[in-house]
């Protein structure tokens, strides 16, 4: 199946958000995507599936557009 | 103490009498007065908000200097709300500062909140936010940004209308940790903050519903909708 996916966890070194097309088996949730997107998602991850938040278990479906951003909080 | 309308003429210039005369009547509550707490709060000051609440139990350390704007070496070792608040008295006399020593999520903050218009969460770490989250009355709105490094999100909670934080942030454990903050990522989403709290304010938010990603390194800002949870 193919999923658009969306990271801004690039932005933490500069660079601007990386948009791709994952092509992922059935039933592969956002924490192996992330994975396969070498997201570090180590202190967490805001994960949005067409737009709904969502956590790592939740699993993709064909068409998905998937939005990880890393969660800042300083201040 | 200069006239109130000399202060703001140039505000009265741009958004007319009627919007400067509805900020005279609104109050704030700024949770934190670190980074974003201080860019926020001297905007909104400058702009002729009527009452700023501003609450932090801590004190003026040297870290805090390349990004705190309303500290100076003087300050070291201070409260960070009486400084904060002397220096927010000086810049317009038009605005009645509270300065509230507390700690979010350890005292009882509802008596502050309650004669407050709207929030603007200005705290460094995600177990205070929730708990600030968690007793804001219904019919407020919370103006929520964080940093890292150069870069910066806010978004804006509507309690029962949007996601909350609680929500988006599904595995927040950084407490404690140092984080790289940068002095121009701090001016450019405490802008974007206060401009926020200005149509929120006015009954128009532009960010419930919505999280406003802001990098400097490449000066890019995006807009990400956030569905209901």
């Amino acid at each position: 199946m193919k999923v658009q996916a969306k990271s801004f966890f690039s932005v933490l070194s500069g660079g601007k958000p990386v948009v791709r097309t994952l092509d992922l088996q059935e039933g592969t949730t956002a924490e192996e995507a992330m994975k396969i997107m070498k997201v570090d998602f180590s202190d967490g991850a805001i994960i949005l599936i067409n737009g709904r938040p969502s956590n790592e278990k939740s699993v993709l479906s064909e068409g998905d557009l998937f939005v990880v951003m890393p969660p800042v909080s300083a201040a | 103490m200069m006239s109130e309308i000399d202060v703001f003429a140039r505000n009265r210039a741009f958004w007319g009498n009627e919007r400067q005369e509805l900020l005279a009547g609104k109050s704030l509550f700024v949770a934190g007065m670190g980074a974003l707490g201080c860019v926020v709060s001297e905007i909104l000051v400058r702009c002729g908000i009527g009452e700023i609440v501003i609450a932090d139990r801590g004190i003026v350390d040297p870290p805090d200097l390349n990004r705190q704007s309303l500290y100076t070496l003087n300050d070291l070792g201070r409260s960070k709300v009486d400084c904060a608040a002397g220096r927010l008295r000086t810049l317009t006399g038009q605005t009645r500062v509270v300065p509230a020593k507390v700690s979010i999520g350890d005292d009882d903050i509802a008596g502050l909140l309650a004669r407050c218009d709207g929030v603007a969460d200005c705290l460094d770490n995600f177990p205070s936010r929730f708990a600030l989250e968690d007793v804001l009355p219904g019919g407020t709105f919370m103006i929520s940004g964080g940093l890292l490094g150069d870069y910066g999100q806010l978004t804006t909670i509507l309690p029962g209308r949007t996601a909350r934080l609680r929500d988006l942030f599904t595995r927040p454990d950084n407490t404690g940790k140092v984080v790289p903050v940068v002095p121009p990522i701090v001016f450019a989403v405490g802008s974007f903050m206060a401009q926020e709290i200005l149509d929120s304010l006015g009954g128009n938010p532009q960010l419930a519903g919505v999280i406003l990603a802001v990098g400097m390194s490449c000066l890019f800002t995006e807009r990400v909708p956030i569905g209901p949870s």
